[in-house]
């Protein structure tokens, strides 16, 4: 069974592949061709994140009960990347095309460069810059950055080329029981 | 032939549109092998970029403009001014990387107030005896090469040897100084008697004392991100800072390139163009599209005496099928082959585009021994193999790289794989090879050749005509299977 709650202010592709459980907060932007795939239990995502083309999210079925994905506010997660990580903090970027595995565990401000893939169980520490073709890992002093620019941006735009659905989410955060959720994509 | 080597920075060059501008750039090097506008990151090794911060007067600096979310387009080397800034503000820069996130503050650099340069750099305190004793040994160097390379041209006394060595032989900025501080007749030569040869202020000494361990490295625990790492170490010699925060951007390397003069006319053979307007890089650029690449897909294997096995791998860039035919190289003639389709032809307009298209190179006949090849190629398949167009989407899709081989697609039992638009093909090779020779091996690729250009010229109203027949085109292919035994 497929709910979806959208809060006010986010926008999200009316044809996006959305199954399962899931809760996305407000000013969250999601792009066509991305997937939230949510078997294994509810996947709540935060606010003012940016989840682009082709990002597949997945919380996978694991046998032993429903898991909750967590994923925190300001997030990035660029084209093509594929996130099964159960938690996510702020403040994180996720480049195009990176992996991350179920065991891993992202805090804020981490940076996972384009085409690496984490797997195995770990944590990584604030401000992880997972870079280069190998993988190295640093830590980088920049302060946390949050894509207002960009958000602003796309919520101007977007509606003028996609069709939307409509948030239908009440901003109490009240757990609203309706299930119509692919239902009434908004007409412009 | 006369060989030129010279330094240059990809940095410096790209953007800078005239051959002049660019000669200038290059000029400035930094130390010997260094350019000195173009910073690289003491970490990975990437273009450092410079970031535009905006600093209130008191000399605190605000927040750095946030980044563009793509990593990549942030290596541009300007931001945007916060506005909420006041017009007193006081724009400083930074350097920063885009592909670890190093940046100068890091290393406690401080901002800078303008974009270009002035970033302090750190000396080596052993620069100046390194420097002479590099300066003692090349000349040593070159005083080598010129008893072994030239004996006659030294004995005949003529000054331009050693300059023919050092443009031989990547004249670097030390032997440079050392060339400009030669009177020009004192070749060196060790009958002369006279020594020209510079002595290092402090000679290089082995010893035996070595620094001990330091015991911490065995008691403290140890935190890797406290320290650097071997290749950040590396990046830098001379100076291989122990912490991360004494890291300190690199000038970047420059890279030589070659070109090839001849000698008595100065007429340049070849001569490498890394700018977007050079005619050569336009024809190259255009014939990117029409005609297959040829890559060697491995080394060559060897299956039996005197054989090996060649995987080829053909790549159709075009958005058009194309039929390639590998032929013996004997069966190649071009003057039969422009006669026979001018021929076929003979009725229709001359002034077609196609016909520059379909004259083969024709080739006088001692080049034409040159290109003889080394080993004779089996194998050779007898019918069309079928290259799929280039679907540039298709990089995007279904990831379906190297799909291994399908039996039905298999045209022939010599395509070893197919992927998208590439076909390897398995040849051949038989001959024999000395041990020191590489070997070359030569066969005649035929393909059908569209010609693109001519579509748009046409008006949507005519008819198609000619110019969407395909046009066969041979072209003897060498392929250099390198030191095989
Ligand atoms: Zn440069
Ligand atoms: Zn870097
Ligand atoms: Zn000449």
């Amino acid at each position: 069974m497929t709910t979806v709650k959208i809060a006010p202010g986010a926008v999200v592709y009316s044809k996006c592949d959305l199954q399962g459980d899931i809760t996305i907060g407000s000013h969250t932007i999601v792009h066509p061709g991305a997937r939230i795939i949510a078997k294994g239990g509810p996947i709540v995502i935060g606010d003012c994140n940016i989840i682009e083309e082709r990002v597949t999210i997945l919380n996978e079925e694991r046998g032993e009960g429903q898991h909750v994905m967590t994923i925190g506010s300001n997030n990035v997660f660029e084209v093509d990347a594929h996130i099964e990580a159960m938690k996510i903090g702020d403040y994180n970027v996720i480049e195009p095309k990176a992996h991350l595995g179920y065991g891993i565990e992202l805090t804020n401000g981490c940076i996972i460069s384009a085409m690496n893939r984490l797997t195995g169980k770990e944590t990584l520490p604030e401000k992880t810059v997972v870079y280069g073709s190998s993988g190295a890992r640093r830590l980088h002093t920049e302060k946390f950055t949050s894509q207002a620019l960009q958000l602003d941006f796309l919520r101007k735009m977007f509606p003028n080329y996609h069709t939307i659905l409509r948030p239908n989410k009440k901003p109490e955060s009240a757990p609203s029981a309706k299930s119509e959720s692919l239902a009434s994509p908004a007409v412009l | 032939m006369l060989q030129l080597h010279i330094p240059f920075c990809h940095g410096a060059v790209i953007g800078i549109a005239s051959v002049k501008s660019q000669r200038v750039r290059k000029s400035t090097y930094f130390g010997d092998d260094g350019c000195g506008s173009c910073l690289d990151c003491p970490v990975c090794g990437h273009h450092l970029s410079t970031r535009m911060v905006s600093s209130t007067p008191s000399g605190s600096t605000s927040s750095p403009v946030p980044p563009t979310n793509k990593g990549v387009s942030a290596s541009s080397s300007t931001g945007e001014e916060s506005p909420s800034q006041s017009a007193t503000a006081k724009r400083v820069y930074y350097l920063a990387c885009s592909v670890c996130h190093w940046n100068s503050r890091e290393a406690s650099l401080p901002d800078q107030n303008v974009a270009k340069g002035g970033w302090p750099t750190l000396e080596n305190l052993d620069a100046k005896t390194i420097e002479s004793n590099i300066e003692h040994y090349s000349a040593l160097v070159y005083l080598e090469k010129a008893e072994r390379l030239d004996p006659h041209r030294r004995a005949l006394k003529k000054p331009r040897s050693y300059y023919f060595l050092s443009e031989r032989y990547h004249a670097s900025a030390a032997s440079a100084r050392l060339r400009a501080g030669l009177p020009p007749l004192s070749v060196p030569s060790p009958r002369s008697g006279s020594d020209p040869i510079p002595q290092p202020s402090r000679k290089f000494e082995a010893t035996d004392d070595l620094p001990r361990l330091l015991p911490k490295l065995l008691t403290e625990h140890l935190v890797l991100d406290r320290v650097t790492g071997i290749s950040e170490r590396h990046a830098c010699p001379e100076l291989q800072a122990e912490l991360p925060q004494d890291l300190h951007p690199i000038h970047r390397h420059l890279s030589v390139k070659r070109s090839l003069r001849c000698r008595s006319c100065e007429h340049n053979v070849c001569r490498p163009e890394h700018l977007a307007m050079a005619i050569k890089f336009k024809i190259q650029n255009a014939a990117y599209y029409h005609i297959p690449e040829v890559r060697l897909g491995h080394l060559p294997v060897r299956t039996e005496e005197d054989e090996w096995d060649v995987l080829l791998i053909f790549i159709n860039h075009s958005k058009h099928e194309m039929k390639i035919q590998i032929q013996d190289l004997n069966e190649w003639d071009p003057e039969e082959k422009v006669k026979e389709f001018q021929k076929g032809k003979g009725s229709e307009k001359a002034e077609d585009g196609l016909h520059v298209l379909s004259v083969p190179l024709v080739l006088e006949p001692r080049r034409k021994f040159e290109m003889m090849a080394d080993v004779s190629t089996l194998g050779l398949p007898s019918g069309d193999i079928i290259v799929d167009p280039l679907d540039e989407a298709a990089d995007i899709g279904s990831s379906s790289f190297s799909s291994p081989l399908d039996p039905s697609s298999a045209q022939f039992p010599v395509i070893v794989w197919r992927s998208e638009n590439k076909v390897a093909v398995g040849l051949r090779a038989k001959g024999k090879i000395s041990m020191d020779a590489s070997a070359k091996m030569g066969f005649l690729l035929q393909y059908d050749c569209l010609n693109k250009l001519s579509d748009s010229t046409h008006s949507p109203g005519s008819k198609v005509d000619t110019s969407q027949q395909p046009v066969p085109v041979q072209i003897p292919i060498f392929v250099h299977l390198g030191h095989i035994y």
